[in-house]
């Protein structure tokens, strides 16, 4: 993680209007551009954290159209969204509704490129919709958290190599 | 060929609807006249027959069923904690671009449960279905509380 990371966020629109929102993460992480990819499908599944950093593991269904969700076990849970593009291990791309509990479009792409023994990762979250203030400005603090979380667990695996 | 569309046409429109109201039945009674006034006992306010599915599931789709592979895609279950939470995304009825939150809430109360609809939708919603929606989904709360009350008394 040796280069900053650039951020923008749209200034907020007045309650109850439709606001967009543009969260821009990126980071160079020391391990191969596969174990930062499985590295990043660990983070958005079993290895999830919550905002206050407990435990919240998802599934994602890796494929087009599959599933990224928040099972809590007989068919009660969250959805979060589906994979709109995924080219392992490139790039991947969700669009639904995240955790907004209102109208809302959202996109996230999740972009990695190989710099010779490193990878950079690129997370954009772009979003429109009745966007909670509070949502508006969390998220790039959660965004940060996912970024650094990626990181670690690519540190981890490389070590078990 | 084009059509010309009005300046209202071309705005983004929102739309909000809540409403909660008493219903005299168990919540889990409530819950099933949801799923069931939601699914294969929805009628439109005409009395129109208007059966759906609900695979209630996260992600689960709600669709009207045509047979034969034909049908229309209402939404996707976004969160569901049977008996006190239902909330669905997609486009509903809109045939054009818009995205509808709806969350049905229960809450058990001493004299039945509290139910509360919150329908938030955002798009190019034409007036004339914006205007029409409170109408219909009054209809469909009531009739909500029609099946759950109807149950409630047949179990007696």
């Amino acid at each position: 993680m040796n280069k900053p990371a650039p951020e923008t966020i749209q200034p907020l629109a007045p309650e109850g209007a439709i606001q967009t929102l543009t969260v821009v993460k990126q980071t160079s992480i020391d391990a191969s551009i596969e174990i930062v990819w499985e590295s990043m499908l660990e983070e958005m599944g079993p290895a999830g954290l919550s905002a206050n950093e407990k435990p919240m593991p998802m599934k994602l269904e890796a494929w087009p159209g599959g599933r990224w969700f928040r099972d809590l076990g007989e068919r009660e849970g969250h959805l979060w969204g589906h994979v709109q593009v995924i080219k392992p291990p490139k790039l991947l791309e969700i669009c639904g509704p995240l955790f907004m509990s209102y109208p809302g479009v959202n996109h996230v792409q999740y972009r990695l490129t190989a710099e010779g023994n490193s990878t950079w990762l690129k997370l954009t979250h772009r979003g429109f919709g009745l966007i909670d203030p509070d949502h508006a400005k969390g998220v790039n603090t959660g965004w940060e958290k996912v970024v650094q979380s990626i990181a670690k667990i690519a540190e981890r695996r490389k070590a078990r190599l | 060929m084009s059509t010309q569309m009005t300046d209202q046409e071309r705005e983004v429109q929102t739309f909000d609807f809540n409403k909660g109201l008493l219903i005299a039945a168990p919540i889990e009674i409530t819950w099933e006249a949801i799923l069931a006034e939601i699914g294969p006992e929805c009628v439109m306010p005409d009395g129109t027959p208007l059966p759906l599915k609900l695979e209630a599931w996260p992600g689960g789709r709600w669709y009207r069923d045509l047979g034969n592979g034909a049908g229309h895609f209402w939404g996707h279950v976004q969160v569901i904690k049977p008996p006190k939470l239902l909330e669905i995304c997609g486009p509903m009825a809109m045939s054009y671009p818009a995205v509808n939150h709806i969350q049905y809430r229960l809450t058990a109360e001493d004299k039945g449960t509290h139910l509360k609809l919150n329908h938030r939708a955002i798009g190019l919603i034409p007036a004339e279905h914006r205007d029409g929606m409170p109408e219909g989904l009054e209809f469909w709360l009531g009739r909500i509380r029609e099946l759950a009350e109807g149950k409630a008394r047949g179990k007696k």
